[in-house]
């Protein structure tokens, strides 16, 4: 400890709040490599970039392969697509079996429809 | 010396802030090196535990961390943010540390604790200058501290204790006179005219 006593000088508080201030400075511990390194791994566990976490928290949904119409045409468009394909079948169906050929007995139906309309019916298509 | 609070270190502080927000990971390196020395002493004076110190460091630390994203630079220095935090975190485990007290008739821990400072003293000068901060009153025992120990601004401190700089213009005055006085009365002993 040095003594101030030995100076015999006017006491000046500001010096002595001065020297207490050093004092404390050089007597207070300082951030060691170990602090310093579990501050810094605390920011880097903060700092994550959430793209970089998703792969843990988040599993995307798996793929399947699009149709075509998909494909051609976006799923949207592809399902409105489909449905015109199914409707313009059924019309088309409609129309090459016309009501009006057949005969109102008591033969079983798919005879009728052999009799009305061969082309369809027929062994060859069959 | 304290990362002080004064302009130039705030903006500093504050745009270092901001690049670790955007996930600049030199800009954490910055701010440490800039703020865990004076988080560091803060929690050493007030708790006198270098382990406890450590601890409590590290924890405001990792709250300006999680604090970056949604900090705003202008309201709120990141030093002065950060030393709340610190005092916080001490009177907490101050307040712990006496379980069998009821935390109503528990006194207010002091910050900083005057044993503490008296033992880094390195002249009896000093030591006696420790001693008689501490038994300064509370208010003007900080506003003393901040000023002559930590470096800061009178507005900031001002801020800090939620006072006008004229107040803390006065709380240094008496702190000072009080401290001239007690000295005066010590002076013979210590070998001053």
């Amino acid at each position: 400890m040095t003594d101030a006593t030995q100076h015999n000088a006017k006491f000046d508080l500001d010096e002595a709040l001065d020297a207490l201030s050093r004092d404390a400075e050089a007597g207070s511990p300082r951030p060691g490599p170990d602090l310093v390194a579990r501050v810094l791994a605390g920011a880097a566990a903060e700092v994550q970039h959430p793209l970089e976490t998703a792969d843990t928290t988040y599993q995307a949904p798996v793929a399947r392969a699009p149709s075509v119409f998909e494909a051609l045409f976006g799923w949207t468009s592809g399902a409105v697509a489909a449905m015109a394909l199914s409707l313009a079948m059924g019309v088309g169906l409609g129309m090459e079996l016309d009501p009006g050929d057949l005969p109102m007995t008591e033969e079983p139906v798919t005879e009728q429809f052999e009799l009305a309309d061969g082309s369809l019916f027929n062994e060859d298509f069959l | 010396m304290a990362v002080t609070p004064d302009g130039d270190g705030a903006e500093r502080d504050a745009e270092l802030l901001a690049r670790f927000a955007a996930g600049d990971q030199s800009a954490a390196r910055a701010l440490t090196e800039r703020l865990l020395p004076g988080a560091l002493r803060q929690a050493w004076r007030m708790l006198g535990d270098q382990v406890e110190a450590e601890d409590v460091a590290q924890d405001a630390m990792l709250k300006l961390w999680k604090q970056a994203s949604t900090w705003r630079a202008g309201e709120a220095k990141a030093s002065t943010w950060l030393y709340r935090v610190v005092h916080n975190l001490c009177i907490d485990r101050m307040r712990r540390r006496r379980p069998q007290v009821p935390v109503e008739d528990a006194p207010e821990p002091v910050d900083p604790d005057p044993s503490v400072l008296e033992r880094m003293a390195q002249s009896q000068t000093s030591a006696v200058v420790a001693k008689a901060i501490g038994t300064l009153p509370e208010r003007q025992r900080q506003a003393l501290m901040l000023r002559h120990f930590e470096g800061w601004s009178n507005p900031d401190i001002g801020a800090e204790l939620g006072c006008s700089v004229e107040a803390v213009e006065s709380l240094l005055a008496r702190a000072r006179r009080q401290l001239a006085a007690i000295m005066s009365e010590e002076r013979e002993a210590l070998g001053y005219d």
